[in-house]
């Protein structure tokens, strides 16, 4: 004996109907909306995953440092190109490269960010800046007393490897200038569209005055993986 | 009502979706994204200028002071709180406003010209003679701490985002409005077609519900997955400012979302369950 009257049927049907149909719209709908602007959304997507980390960022003075990310072997094979899905991104703070000028004394662990607890623990890259093979200027500082010291004696030609944990970058520095700090942004364009190492710290080495000027090593882009930041 | 009609309808109903959907992002996004009003309260909400002038006052003594042997307080205090949020909110209204300079923002060479005449005043209480090398470095140091100044008052991509805002701001409007024409269009289709004049109300109902869905489920994903709170942001000021940001606004859109729920299940409570209550109560 059917115990539900066809009122109550049609009633729950069209009860499931009320809160099933929207459900099953929605899906819909955000699969047109994936399916049509995927083209703009996922390069959108791929840019902003940069500005991502794979944890929340440490604020506290004694976990400077404390993440420090796996660098290539120099001798290992690399790739030509790497997507950006590959890369660990570096949060602000960790060690995410070593950088070597032969010769020079300069031989030390990069941090990303610049803050002045960064610069206190070594070299630290400018966030405004890109990471290497991203296609742009990465702009590194440090203090002309400690791990930039080595700076005045590099000479143009000379050879700067940047290791990293997606790749082993190469440099050939092409330029050399002395600047007064206020007009050091005339040196190096941050929206550069090709990879460039833009490395400096305060000028005179040996002053203990005030240093108003910087001096800026300058080096062009010679191997190391390119980053691919478009859909795959 | 025949399966053709059914089918029409639920096209129209995702469509009305998608429009109600768009009305409500375009318009949330002008008053808020393309609003500098709504970034200052913000900043106010989250008490990013304390944090902000404390960073500050901390990069001027550790920065400039203690290398250039100044006392502290003598750099720090030549900007005070006040100053430092308005000079933070007229480079925000500068960026928002594209008739203006985006320069006009930051009070440059009053800063610079203050902390000159603080320098001064510290060298000639010194006992220090006055020659051109102390001259060039009080010149040094004012426009060092004005710079410093500047950097802290100026937000990254500030002008970036201003120069979007005001581009976005007239898109949002235009798709607004095209959106909600659409919506009125659709509503009054519904309503004026014969055969589809009695589930106008219901299928309006649906539709309400699936923006209602589609305006809460992205932001209420984000929100879950903490994906804001992983963001790369040094300063910590800032970084806290960007989640306090992106969070409100996420929290708008869930609201919204939740308000066209809810009229949908008015609406479905008064369609479904209270004629069955009215019958029932009349037996």
């Amino acid at each position: 004996m059917n115990t539900k009257t066809p009122e109550k049927g049609s009633l729950l049907k069209r009860v499931m109907a009320f809160f099933g149909l929207p459900l099953l719209f929605c899906f819909i709908a955000y699969l047109i909306v994936y399916f049509i602007a995927s083209p703009i959304i996922a390069p959108i997507t791929s840019i902003l995953s940069m500005f991502i980390g794979d944890s929340k960022p440490n604020f506290s003075d004694t976990q400077v440092g404390s993440n420090k990310i796996e660098f290539v072997d120099w001798d290992a094979t690399q790739r030509e190109q790497i997507h950006v899905s590959e890369i660990t991104m570096p949060n602000v703070g960790d060690v995410y490269a070593h950088i070597t000028i032969p010769d020079t004394g300069v031989d030390c662990d990069v941090y990303y960010g610049d803050t002045k607890k960064i610069l206190k623990k070594g070299p630290g890259q400018s966030t405004a800046s890109m990471l290497p093979g991203f296609g742009s200027t990465t702009l590194v500082a440090a203090h002309v007393t400690t791990h930039f010291n080595g700076l005045q004696n590099v000479k143009i030609g000379d050879t700067i490897y940047y290791a990293t944990s997606w790749g082993a970058y190469e440099y050939k520095v092409n330029d050399i200038q002395i600047v007064k700090a206020t007009e050091a942004m005339k040196l190096f364009d941050l929206g550069a569209k090709q990879d460039n190492l833009a490395l400096y710290t305060c000028y005179p080495f040996n002053s203990v005055a005030f240093r108003s000027e910087r001096y800026f090593v300058l080096a062009e882009f010679v191997s190391g993986p390119k980053i691919n930041v478009m859909a795959e | 009502m025949k399966l053709y009609d059914k089918i029409s309808l639920a096209v129209v109903s995702v469509l009305l979706s998608v429009f109600i959907f768009a009305t409500v992002v375009s318009c949330v996004l002008n008053l808020t994204f393309c609003n500098k009003n709504y970034m200052i309260a913000v900043l106010e909400r989250h008490d990013y200028y304390s944090l902000i002038y404390k960073e500050y006052t901390e990069s001027i003594e550790d920065g400039i002071a203690i290398p250039a042997g100044v006392e502290p307080g003598i750099l720090s205090n030549v900007v005070s709180q006040i100053e430092m949020k308005n000079q933070i909110n007229g480079i925000i209204s500068a960026a928002y406003d594209s008739s203006v300079d985006n320069s006009s923002g930051f009070a440059y060479e009053d800063i610079e010209q203050k902390f000159y005449n603080s320098m001064e005043a510290y060298f000639i209480s010194k006992g220090f003679e006055f020659n051109e090398e102390v001259e060039n470095d009080i010149k040094y140091v004012a426009t060092h701490c004005a710079d410093e100044c500047k950097g802290y008052a100026e937000m990254p991509f500030i002008y970036t985002i201003g120069d979007y805002a005001n581009d976005f701001q007239k898109v949002f409007t235009i798709v607004g409005f095209i959106a909600g024409t659409m919506i009125i269009f659709l509503v009054v289709l519904i309503s004026v077609t014969k055969k589809w004049r009695s589930s106008a109300l219901l299928w309006s109902g649906i539709s309400c519900m699936t923006a209602g869905l589609m305006v809460v489920i992205a932001p209420l994903y984000v929100l879950l997955t903490d994906v804001i709170g992983r963001l790369n942001i040094g300063v910590k000021s800032l970084y806290y400012f960007a989640i306090g940001y992106s969070t409100d606004l996420l929290y708008i859109l869930i609201s919204l979302g939740l308000a066209l729920i809810i009229i949908s299940l008015v609406i479905g409570f008064k369609i479904l369950i209270y004629p069955l209550i009215k019958r029932n109560s009349t037996k």
